[in-house]
């Protein structure tokens, strides 16, 4: 506490950079959801600046990757064991991993990125990792429709099921917006992270089993239960059984909702204690 | 002295260290001797100590000669570069204008009028009611649609203090952003400045320009090698800063 030298009145008065309680904080944050609604769409049109086709892209992205997948892993590698629709099984996998994949890159560099913006205004910052993951996650949604013709393209027909997407693609991005803010204060303290990220995500990538069933392939049972506290292999477990069919298991579930809520309240927790520190 | 005005700054023994990295070559043999300490630094002390009390409709000039201090002054209000020792209170979070500053420079200066509008937490249509004035303001006609990146440091200036004004601050910081306009825009952003003071609101402004802080300022800091070498009336600080730098 700091003793007043004189009579002045010093109440009211807050230190420069922070927001007060963590509450006030995420209040501020939800003050500025027009920025968030705004900012990303900007920053994806942009991207397609100087292309013919602009925003047909991002349609097309998704539709030519998982061509090449298919083609790959099904018909060159045949590694579709245990799985009867494999190109579905496929487009579920790549695009549910690359949203939180491209996010977490992305929000990781956005501190360091926007340095002249932090300097120059003063807003909550965790609105920029927020922001690129928003951003990534409005390019997902043409992945979920190419998901959903796939299916039915290839043959798995519509189910019930298909309804629970929307809150997958919520619980998704809360997590992913957790991680994406402990990437981001890791990396603006050291740049090194920068570089080990995309090796993590390779190591995650194999690890989720994104394009072969792990249930196949894997007997150990030691080795299947470290997949099972992968949170995108849950993530990609839980989606595949909304879009395909199939079973989960409650610990799957279990251990998602843990990753998620504790992800995400530790990531604006961790986040915000660095507060001070992004604009230098 | 009974004072009723009310604190918007307030400073007690602020102190700011820097840690300077020094540019050396981290070798395998130093690492592996040394470990991460062979990373040498040295400390600087940019900052000394500072005691001050601002009030709220005070327009304050820094003076100081280069590297004494100032701009790490403004950051630390600002809250960039919090201090090593000591605290800074503030009634509000301050706006810190640098001749520097540009939010995005791939975007067009529009772009970026709306961008810093919103992360100060407009909404879009306070913003679009206001474009107009704004754009006017700024005196950038057909480069507003330019990446910021091609503006010379004048035309960043007249942007970044038209966007930083865009809500009447209260706490408004100016770092030589100011001295890099042309003449017009200098007298329209001193009349600006003068705005907010009759709103109560406070300005810092750190500048080499003495006949813009005879104009404008209310009281003149003086800092020394870090420290508050004077405090006080523009005339008489000014007086023995001119005479002390003429020598």
């Amino acid at each position: 506490m700091i003793e007043p030298m004189d009579k002045h009145d010093l109440t009211g008065l807050i230190e420069p950079g922070s927001y007060g309680s963590l509450l006030s904080y995420v209040r501020r944050i939800w003050e500025r959801k027009e920025y968030l609604s705004h900012v990303p769409r900007h920053e994806l049109r942009s991207q397609q600046m100087g292309t013919i086709l602009g925003n047909l892209w991002h349609l097309l992205n998704p539709i030519l990757s998982i061509t090449v997948y298919a083609l790959i892993f099904g018909v060159v590698l045949k590694v579709d064991r245990g799985v009867s629709n494999f190109v579905a099984f496929v487009a579920v996998g790549v695009f549910v991993f690359q949203f939180t994949q491209k996010a977490v890159i992305k929000g990781a560099q956005s501190i360091v990125r926007n340095r002249r913006l932090i300097r120059s205004i003063s807003f909550p910052r965790a609105l920029l990792p927020i922001t690129s993951v928003t951003t990534e996650l409005l390019a997902f949604l043409p992945g979920i429709i190419v998901m959903f013709l796939t299916c039915l393209v290839t043959g798995t027909s519509a189910r019930l099921t298909w309804l629970l997407v929307p809150v997958l693609i919520l619980v998704q991005f809360l997590f992913t917006i957790g991680a994406a803010l402990i990437a981001a204060r890791a990396t603006s303290r050291y740049g090194d992270v920068k570089n080990i990220l995309p090796f993590l995500f390779r190591l995650l990538f194999y690890g989720s089993g994104v394009l072969f069933s792990v249930d196949a392939y894997i007997t150990n049972e030691n080795v299947k239960s470290l997949f099972l506290i992968n949170p995108m292999f849950d993530l990609l477990e839980i989606y595949r059984w909304a879009v395909l069919g199939g079973q989960i298991s409650l610990i799957e579930i279990l251990a998602l909702s843990i990753w998620t809520i504790t992800g995400l309240a530790f990531g604006v927790f961790w986040f915000r204690r660095g507060e001070k520190t992004y604009g230098r | 002295m009974a004072d009723n005005r009310k604190v918007s700054i307030y400073f007690e023994n602020v102190s700011v260290d820097y840690e300077a990295i020094a540019d050396k070559n981290l070798t395998i043999k130093n690492l592996m001797t040394q470990g991460l300490s062979s990373r040498q630094s040295t400390t600087v002390n940019a900052l000394k100590g500072i005691t001050n009390t601002i009030f709220e409709g005070e327009v304050i000039g820094v003076v100081g000669l280069n590297g004494s201090g100032k701009s790490t002054l403004l950051s630390t209000i600002a809250g960039l570069t919090p201090p090593t020792t000591g605290s800074i209170l503030v009634r509000s979070q301050p706006a810190l204008l640098g001749v520097n500053a540009a939010l995005k420079p791939e975007l067009s200066g529009r772009r970026n009028i709306e961008i810093g509008a919103l992360a100060m937490g407009l909404k879009m249509d306070e913003i679009n009611s206001r474009l107009h004035a704004i754009e006017d303001f700024t005196e950038l006609g057909q480069a507003l649609y330019r990446p910021m990146r091609t503006y010379s440091r004048g035309m960043r200036a007249r942007l970044i203090f038209s966007i930083a004004t865009i809500k009447t601050p209260d706490i408004l910081l100016i770092d030589e952003a100011l001295a890099v306009g042309d003449k017009k825009f200098r007298k329209k952003s001193l009349n600006k400045i003068r705005k907010i003071q009759e709103e109560a609101g406070t300005i810092v402004m750190v500048t080499h320009n003495l006949i813009e802080i005879r104009k404008t300022c209310s009281r003149v800091l003086w800092i020394d090698n870090g420290s508050l070498r004077l405090d006080g009336d523009v005339e008489e600080v000014l007086k023995n800063y001119e005479e002390e730098s003429s020598n």
